[in-house]
């Protein structure tokens, strides 16, 4: 065992007698990590601070559960809670925007509309800004999928573990955010003939 | 079908998470068949675009922000050892509001919907509970809408919390929908209102301009004193 991990074991020990030192370090330590991947499913810093907290409060509620045999690290188990946060805050969000157009008399416009026009030509910033809204759209736990295999790099099987689901229950969720992205992007694409 | 075999395993390959005898036998497929080549390269580009999307720049958080909310819930479970004996468990105050509910709602039915009962000299059966639920939005709302009718930029006073604002919309476009029968001028105002509070949701925090948007729709609408004369009636 090296010095770092029984550093760690020591820090992860205290806080969980209730130092809140020691849970501040831990904090310090992983607060970028969780932060990072908040912001890249989000894309909105608030929200993505939000799940931070979230995180670090059900960490913090859980950590008499942590424990070192089963989890390979305290980074690895907190973010595993932020994955989940930020799954369940994008939940919560969407339901309150339904629940806000369900209320609404006036039929709301789609602000997608101009750009779903197959007469206009895309460009390059058209498609990245379609595909940030297809992304918004997805399913929460498709989404974060996505995310964490094309902007967090991992692989299939870290991802299956993180999010406590089979390796073939992620492709699948892969497979279909992709599909999802082609079969929409397919009419911009053949209009340019892969100038893009 | 054996194309079909083909396209699931393209976004695999561009992975690198396909073995090596299946990404053997993919590249042979693709030398012999246009159609799978052609989608090998469309899948490549759309993945070389989301790449793109992705924001480089991860911002700084407000990290004190964010551990002194934390930190307020650390010092909670220090509060909970001292038991004191109003503390009963959740469901005794779950049923208490329950009841609590069903005896107002009583209340409000056997007076609003007895036959022959008026609530006032200008509302019909329910026109006095309607009143009452304006009133009571419009002291929600005040508070909120004199922070910004009162905003500064160079003070930059008007703090928004969005859940708040995210009920109080909701409660407005409750109450508008009643007003469409009850009070056209009433409906008129709310619905004023309510552009100011949708756009209060969208604003996002480098918003600096919408603050000075919205106290200048307050105030050119009149919207405070408006609001008084239905707290008056």
């Amino acid at each position: 065992m090296n010095g770092k991990r029984v550093e760690n074991l020591k820090l992860i020990q205290n806080a969980q007698q209730g130092d809140p030192e020691a849970f501040y370090m831990l904090f310090e330590k992983n607060k970028k990590m969780v932060f990072g991947l908040a912001f890249k499913y989000t894309k909105n810093k608030q929200d993505a601070e939000d799940i931070l907290q979230e995180t670090f409060i059900k960490a913090l509620n859980n950590l008499n559960k942590f424990q070192t045999k089963k989890y390979s690290s305290f980074s690895s188990w907190v973010y595993r809670i932020g994955i989940n946060c930020s799954i369940d805050f994008l939940r919560d969000k969407r339901r309150i925007r339904e629940n806000l157009s369900d209320w609404e008399l006036n039929e709301s416009t789609n602000p997608d509309a101009s750009q779903t026009d197959p007469e206009k030509k895309a460009s390059r910033e058209d498609l990245k800004k379609k595909i940030e809204l297809i992304l918004d759209d997805m399913p929460p736990r498709q989404k974060m999928a996505f995310v964490l295999k094309h902007f967090q790099q991992m692989k299939i099987k870290e991802i299956a573990e993180y999010m406590d689901c089979s390796e073939g229950s992620v492709k699948k969720q892969l497979f279909r955010a992709v599909t999802n992205l082609k079969s929409s992007l397919k009419k911009f694409f053949w209009e340019k003939e892969y100038e893009v | 079908m054996r194309c079909e075999k083909f396209k699931e395993q393209v976004i695999l390959y561009l992975y690198g998470e396909l073995d090596k005898k299946s990404s053997k036998e993919l590249k042979n497929h693709v030398k012999k068949c246009p159609e799978c080549a052609k989608e090998l390269e469309y899948t490549q580009k759309i993945f070389e675009l989301v790449k793109e999307t992705e924001k480089g720049d991860i911002p700084e958080a407000d990290w004190k922000k964010c551990w002194s909310h934390i930190n307020e819930k650390i010092s909670v479970p220090e509060k909970k050892t001292k038991r004191h004996f109003w503390h009963f468990p959740k469901w005794v105050y779950t049923t208490a509001a329950l009841v609590c509910v069903l005896i107002i709602g009583i209340i409000i039915g056997r007076t609003a919907f007895t036959p022959g009962f008026k609530a006032s000299p200008m509302a019909g059966e329910t026109k006095g509970a309607f009143y009452l639920s304006l009133q009571e939005h419009f002291d929600d709302l005040k508070p909120l809408l004199m922070e910004y009718a009162h905003y500064r930029e160079e003070k930059a006073t008007a703090i928004l919390d969005k859940k708040v604002v995210e009920d109080l919309l909701i409660q407005n476009i409750l109450l508008k929908r009643l007003a469409a029968e009850k009070n056209p001028g009433a409906r008129q105002l709310l619905e004023d209102i309510e552009l100011i509070l949708r756009e209060m949701t969208n604003m996002d925090e480098n918003g600096t301009a919408t603050p000075l948007k919205i106290k200048e729709y307050i105030n050119n609408q009149g919207l405070l004193n408006s609001m008084e004369v239905y707290k008056n009636l």
